[in-house]
């Protein structure tokens, strides 16, 4: 059993919907903009809904399995080696990820702050501090993001209060979007944009049990939707249908039209704030997930060794897209089609099979 | 050991950091352009005229308010022209000739000249400018009579401060004359993509007082509405030479007429956006004197749009309220029983104003009341929506009025006594 650290639910739900919520402020809502149109605000809560139904299942295989990480589950129910490929294939999906998340942001800061800087620069200025915050432990990573989730939740409110001059409320007409169905497809399969949550499986053995790992898994989904819808409702009713598709970062954009009285005006350093250390923590949650996931398959017990040398991994990956186009319009809109697959099939999967071969974890771990 | 090479280790990283990242600046590298004419070239495709004040040492002052130096070469040495193929290559053959980089984020106003917004080349060289990170979504948009490259050279501080001051100060007055709309380029590339409704522009122009004549036979004509003029045409003398005053209107991204200032009130009135404004209107019992009212809005316009016909049916109800500040021909208006005449004359003069600005619209096939914010809210999806082409329905669409105005107040006079002299009353 893998425990690390001692912290509680508040860390954890901060860390969590820290990590899925920082999605929304780059290219994701302009991409689901020009699939649903003006129906994005409610769109994202039926992902969330999608999210929290998918996520039970992870739920009932942890609770089947009490503290034990999904990774121990897995060499439980399928066998060491079967259960070590599926938790690699898990593992190579979260560094992935993470690479893609950190290029995003890159080339994002690149077009809207640091324009003569090297993409590698920031990257590698940025992987250091992925580094040295995975070097200090999951407790850490947890305790930081219920520091920094206070001042990112002011911070966003912020910017959304600054931008209600800015609303309209005929955008958000017609209120279906380009239809309903399409709208409920569209949630359902974007439910990967709350894929993060699955982690919780990662990091279960660090959790107070399964009733814990239930109210921090929906808590955090609830925050999350509703946090992204509002979110997406701010930017719906900011931008027309027709030009929101067309924005890189729309909340970006937001931020720089505030403007109130002719004094207060250019608000993107709080945009730039709530940005960098958003997905600092999201880049760094799913990181260490992929850290514990390889330790545990080469039942590696320290660590820290192995951070930098995964750091380094990160970093090359996220070298691969050729351009910002590529990691958004190929990577990113892969990853928001087709997340849910990898985020939650594997737990449904080894549910079944558990079930199927009446697996289940010792009561006394309970 | 290990603890030395971690030390020696750290101080290499707070070395790198304290380096400073790749895009520092001083803020003296970088020289601000505050207003950007766009005219068509005649050497090249574009002809890109840049304001770039002197900034003195001295706080809130610049562009202009340095009396040492001939105010012609100052002009020459702010404003720059050139034709290029496009804003950034233009950018780059100024910044060859200037010690420092040209920086667009103090932009305060794009100004495009008429002939560019009516050749629809809009679309194709402002637009696009909102993809550049150095120029902000709410840099105003002003299109102008004659050459840009001439309003931009016209554009100077007013009684000292600064030149975005002025502009800022300009533009920000139409929430209380309502002779224009404050648009910016956001406006300009979210509106000419828009379903909803079409781009209405700033219409400036230069006005040297050529309208103002000095000397001639005393007026002796009728009533004329206040402010029905286009920019640069208002008879006037002295002030600021650059001029604010109607509404550019375009269809997509090409400009197809004007709004007068006037005009441009009426949609202010119709969008519930004009915080209180003056109209003078004809005395009701002696024509030939005016009666100037102070008005702002009471409640909320209500617009119904009705798009269940081929001809859709608009119905705007307004509710003003409003002071008398003047009766030059001291009729007991401020009787309440004698009230009710301005009341109806007012409310008559909205209407008819409102419905001659919309019949002025759909004879430019522009929904200049922006009704199809209003009319979306009949549709449930985009595809509908767009199938039923506003735009296109706008131009057969039929419009009602009701005005209520309601006179509260007249001034510090609760009565008028009659003037009296040797001939008696008048």
């Amino acid at each position: 059993m893998q425990k690390e650290g001692n912290f509680g639910y508040r860390e954890a739900i901060s860390m969590f919907v820290i990590a899925m919520t920082i999605k929304s402020f780059f290219s994701s809502p302009a991409a689901a903009s020009k699939l649903v149109g003006t129906a994005l605000w409610y769109m994202i809560l039926i992902s969330g809904l999608t999210a929290a139904f998918l996520f039970m299942f992870q739920y009932l295989l942890l609770k089947r399995f009490p503290n034990l990480s999904i990774m121990e589950i897995a060499d439980n129910v399928l066998g060491k080696f079967f259960g070590s490929v599926l938790s690699l294939l898990c593992c190579v999906f979260f560094i992935f990820t993470a690479s893609i998340d950190m290029r995003e942001f890159v080339e994002v800061m690149k077009i809207f702050v640091l324009p003569e800087s090297p993409p590698s620069f920031i990257m590698i200025i940025f992987s250091l501090s992925v580094v040295a915050l995975s070097f200090m432990g999951l407790e850490t990573i947890a305790r930081f993001s219920k520091f920094i989730v206070y001042v990112l939740g002011a911070g966003f409110l912020a910017v959304i209060l600054l931008s209600v001059s800015n609303f309209k409320i005929y955008r958000i007409f017609p209120i279906l979007g380009y239809g309903l169905d399409r709208t409920i497809f569209t949630g359902i399969v974007r439910s990967s944009f709350f894929g993060t949550i699955t982690v919780i499986g990662v990091f279960a053995a660090s959790l107070h049990g399964p009733r814990e790992i239930k109210r921090i898994g929906f808590s955090s989904i609830l925050i999350s939707g509703i946090v992204t819808s509002v979110s997406a409702l701010s930017f719906v009713l900011t931008f027309p249908y027709t030009t929101a598709q067309e924005l890189l970062s729309p909340m970006y954009a937001m931020a720089s039209m505030v403007d109130l009285g002719g004094f207060l005006q250019r608000v993107e350093p709080i945009f730039l704030f709530l940005w960098n250390f958003g997905t600092f923590v999201e880049v760094t949650v799913l990181f260490y997930a992929a850290v514990m996931i390889y330790c545990h398959v080469f039942r590696i017990s320290d660590k820290k060794p192995v951070i930098l040398p995964m750091a380094i991994l990160m970093y090359g990956m996220s070298l691969i897209p050729r351009s910002l186009n590529e990691v958004v319009n190929l990577w990113v809109h892969l990853l928001r089609q087709w997340g849910w697959i990898p985020y939650f099939l594997p737990s449904i999967f080894l549910l079944i099979v558990s079930k199927f071969r009446k697996k289940k974890g010792d009561i006394n771990n309970a | 050991m290990r603890k030395k090479i971690a030390i020696f280790l750290m101080l290499i990283l707070i070395l790198l950091f304290f380096t400073g990242c790749y895009d520092s600046k001083e803020i003296d590298d970088y020289a601000y352009i505050t207003l950007m004419g766009i005219d068509k070239g005649v050497s090249d495709r574009i002809r890109l005229t840049l304001q770039v004040p002197e900034f003195s040492k001295a706080s809130g002052e610049g562009g202009g308010s340095d009396g040492g130096q001939n105010e012609e070469e100052k002009i020459d040495k702010e404003n720059f022209t050139v034709d290029a193929t496009s804003v950034l290559s233009a950018i780059a053959n100024v910044n060859a000739n200037i010690p420092k980089m040209l920086n667009f984020m103090h932009l305060k106003a794009i100004v495009v000249s008429e002939d560019m917004a009516k050749s629809g080349e809009l679309g194709e060289i402002v637009a696009p400018l909102v993809r550049y990170r150095q120029i902000r979504r709410n840099v105003n948009v002003i299109i102008c009579k004659g050459k840009a490259q001439e309003f931009v050279k016209s554009a100077r501080p007013y009684l000292g401060g600064l030149v975005t001051e002025t502009l800022e100060d300009l533009i920000e007055r139409s929430r209380y004359t309502g002779f224009y709309t404050d648009v910016s380029i956001g406006h300009l590339s979210d509106e000419i993509k828009s379903t909803y409704s079409q781009l209405l522009a700033i219409y400036g122009a230069i006005n040297k007082g050529e309208n103002f004549v000095e000397d001639g036979p005393l007026y002796e004509g009728g009533y004329k509405i206040p402010s029905d003029f286009y920019a640069g045409d208002v008879p006037r003398k002295g002030g600021q030479e650059i001029e604010l005053l109607g509404t550019a209107v375009f269809d997509g991204d090409r400009m197809v007429g004007t709004l007068t200032g006037f005009e441009a009130q009426m949609l202010h009135l119709v969008w519930g956006d004009l915080r209180r404004s003056v109209f003078t209107i004809p005395d009701p019992e002696e024509p030939e004197q005016v009666i100037p009212l102070e008005i702002k809005e009471f409640e909320k316009p209500i617009i119904k749009v009705d798009t269940k016909t081929d001809k859709p049916h608009i119905e705007v109800k307004l509710s003003m309220e409003g002071d008398i500040t003047a009766i030059p021909s001291r009729i007991n208006y401020e009787h309440y029983m004698k009230k009710r005449t301005i009341e109806d004359v007012f409310e008559k003069y909205l209407e008819e104003g409102i419905q001659r600005t919309f019949k002025k619209g759909q004879s430019l096939k522009v929904d200049v009341f922006q009704f199809g914010t209003q009319a979306v809210r009949n549709f449930w999806t985009i595809p509908e929506w767009e199938e039923y082409n506003w735009l296109e329905k706008i131009t057969q669409a039929t419009l009602s009025v009701e005005v209520d105005f309601t006179v509260r107040r007249t001034g510090k006079l609760t009565e008028s006594q009659p003037i009296r002299s040797t001939e008696g009353e008048e």
